[in-house]
């Protein structure tokens, strides 16, 4: 890659206001995510409390009160935020939350826009006629703006990491009897891993914008692809009883299981975290390839390409 | 000082065959006038040559080299084509900013052309609060950027007032006496009568005339009855 081309690029993201509004959305997102999150526990916990008074209020109307408080009480170890999963999940730059179910997907959609809008708007505005001029060869243009988007992907994460830290220190310091139950190690590794993830789907995203070029018919792309993706894993585990891992190995998902880390080692069929660690690598690797295959196909294309 | 050389150029969309065996040369020291009807071809040369476009056969070269084998394509040509590739959100400054960086152009060349035309004062606002006049200004600032030896203009006179097209004609005189080549495709006869020394004419994808002005041009037949007459029979969109 050319320093003078990403140089190009990433002035490019930076003097105009999308790339800093998806910026803000992912922040404003992760924001969201560690409130819910932080307070989830404590409205279980008054929900519990006020069950089991039997002060009338019942969680789901066909279960009896010995019924709701078990499963309120579940509930609230599972998001026990003192436990060393619940503290991962808050670390999580992909927002999966405490038990790696809570996703709004709002990382994964921004950082797939920045991606497919660093390549659309230079086809919308004519803009990449003039960077053709300056840059005949269009591979160091990919390569240029896949820098880019990297740059401004790495720059948002690091953003969401400290509004993930706050978070974590606010629900220690908030949360009776909690520590700090995960290392700064592990911290670091959470959020490495989540980094790399947003990194290969802005790529993902950047492959997309090439391929497709319209600006509206590559956001609706991306935006499927993160809406449509959960509900194909969804019908594949009911059609199969839950047997078939095939379609974990959707990018998003892929992404997902990396950044968290929790349940990757489903990749491989396993029903225990035993080999989350080849899990997590492999969904790194996974969602690598995805990138890596659209973007040489995105490469391809763009370098036969008539641009006016 | 670079020489644009076009010979047999074939391109084609689909089935339509927007360029056939297209050729002519524009030198040093000159203003060359690419005239044809809308549709002729002239813009679908134009992109082959900078490389925009894949020619199907023939050849578009600076000196005998294709534009993308330029190593630094910014000092051999500049040009503007359409509306300059601007994004409507950012101002003028940054976008040739960004053209300089790709280019490896130090950042004092932005100022420099910004004054070159007249940009100064409206640097600094966003490119949607422009005039068209001033949107082109900006394209031929990005063209220059590089100090280019050739301009590769299409249309560049659309939008300015009669102060900007002077201003423009004494631009092209200038760049073409101090040596600098000029292809200028443009509907605007009449200033490509008082600026051209060359004329080349497109219809239907063919060269269809080609020469110098002062002798396709005589006192009793002004520059557009002789277009007129050349491109009568190929007049109207294909």
């Amino acid at each position: 890659m050319s320093v003078a081309v990403f140089r190009a690029e990433l002035l490019k993201l930076r003097t105009t206001r999308t790339p800093w509004v998806i910026g803000a959305v992912a922040v404003a997102g992760m924001l969201l995510a560690q409130v819910l999150t932080i307070v989830l526990p404590r409205t279980l916990r008054t929900l519990e409390a006020l069950s089991g008074s039997g002060a009338g209020v019942h969680v789901g109307a066909q279960m009896s009160p010995a019924d709701t408080s078990e499963l309120l009480s579940g509930l609230a170890a599972a998001t026990d935020l003192g436990s060393a999963t619940a503290q991962r999940g808050l670390l999580d730059l992909m927002g999966n939350g405490p038990a790696g179910s809570g996703s709004s997907g709002v990382t994964a959609l921004c950082v797939l826009l920045l991606g497919a809008l660093a390549a659309t708007t230079d086809f919308r505005t004519g803009g990449v006629v003039p960077t053709a001029l300056a840059v005949p060869d269009r591979l160091r243009i990919l390569a240029g703006k896949a820098g880019a988007t990297a740059t401004a992907a790495l720059a948002i994460g690091v953003a969401l990491a400290l509004v993930t830290a706050v978070g974590l220190v606010v629900a220690v310091a908030t949360t009776p009897g909690a520590s700090l139950a995960i290392g700064p190690g592990e911290a670091l590794g959470v959020w490495a891993r989540g980094l790399v993830v947003m990194v290969l789907l802005s790529w993902l995203g950047l492959a997309v914008g090439t391929l497709v070029r319209g600006q509206v018919a590559a956001i609706v792309v991306v935006v499927a692809l993160a809406l449509v993706e959960p509900m194909v894993q969804a019908a594949a585990l009911v059609l199969t009883g839950g047997a078939t891992t095939a379609t974990s190995w959707l990018p998003i998902t892929l992404g997902s299981l990396a950044s968290a880390g929790q349940g990757a080692a489903q990749l491989f069929g396993a029903a225990t975290d035993a080999g989350a660690g080849t899990g997590v690598a492999a969904a790194l690797a996974g969602l690598l390839a995805w990138a890596a295959v659209l973007l040489v196909a995105a490469g391809a294309v763009f370098r036969r390409r008539d641009l006016a | 000082m670079t020489t644009i050389r076009i010979e047999g150029l074939h391109k084609s969309y689909g089935g339509f065959e927007a360029v056939h065996d297209v050729g002519f040369t524009a030198g040093p020291g000159r203003v060359v006038g690419l005239l044809g009807p809308n549709g002729a071809g002239k813009s679908t040369t134009l992109h082959v040559l900078l490389g925009l476009a894949r020619a199907d056969a023939g050849t578009a070269t600076f000196d005998g080299r294709r534009y993308a084998e330029l190593e630094h394509p910014a000092q051999v040509a500049g040009a503007l084509l359409d509306a300059g590739g601007l994004h409507p959100g950012r101002t003028g400054r940054d976008h040739l900013r960004v053209l300089a960086a790709a280019s490896r152009l130090p950042a004092r060349r932005v100022d420099e052309v910004l004054a070159a035309v007249g940009m100064v004062p409206a640097a600094d606002r966003r490119v949607r609060t422009y005039s068209l006049g001033m949107k082109q200004r900006l394209g031929i600032a990005a063209a220059l950027l590089g100090r280019p030896e050739v301009l590769v203009l299409d249309e560049p006179a659309n939008g300015l007032d009669p102060a900007g097209m002077r201003w423009l004609r004494e631009l092209l005189r200038a760049f073409a006496d101090d040596g600098g080549t000029v292809l200028l495709a443009s509907h605007v006869l009449g200033e490509v009568a008082q600026v051209a020394d060359d004329l080349v004419v497109i219809g239907q994808g063919r060269v269809v005339a080609a020469g110098p002005l002062a002798e396709l041009v005589t006192t009793d037949r002004s520059l557009e009855d002789v277009y007129l007459d050349l491109t009568a029979a190929t007049e109207g969109v294909r």
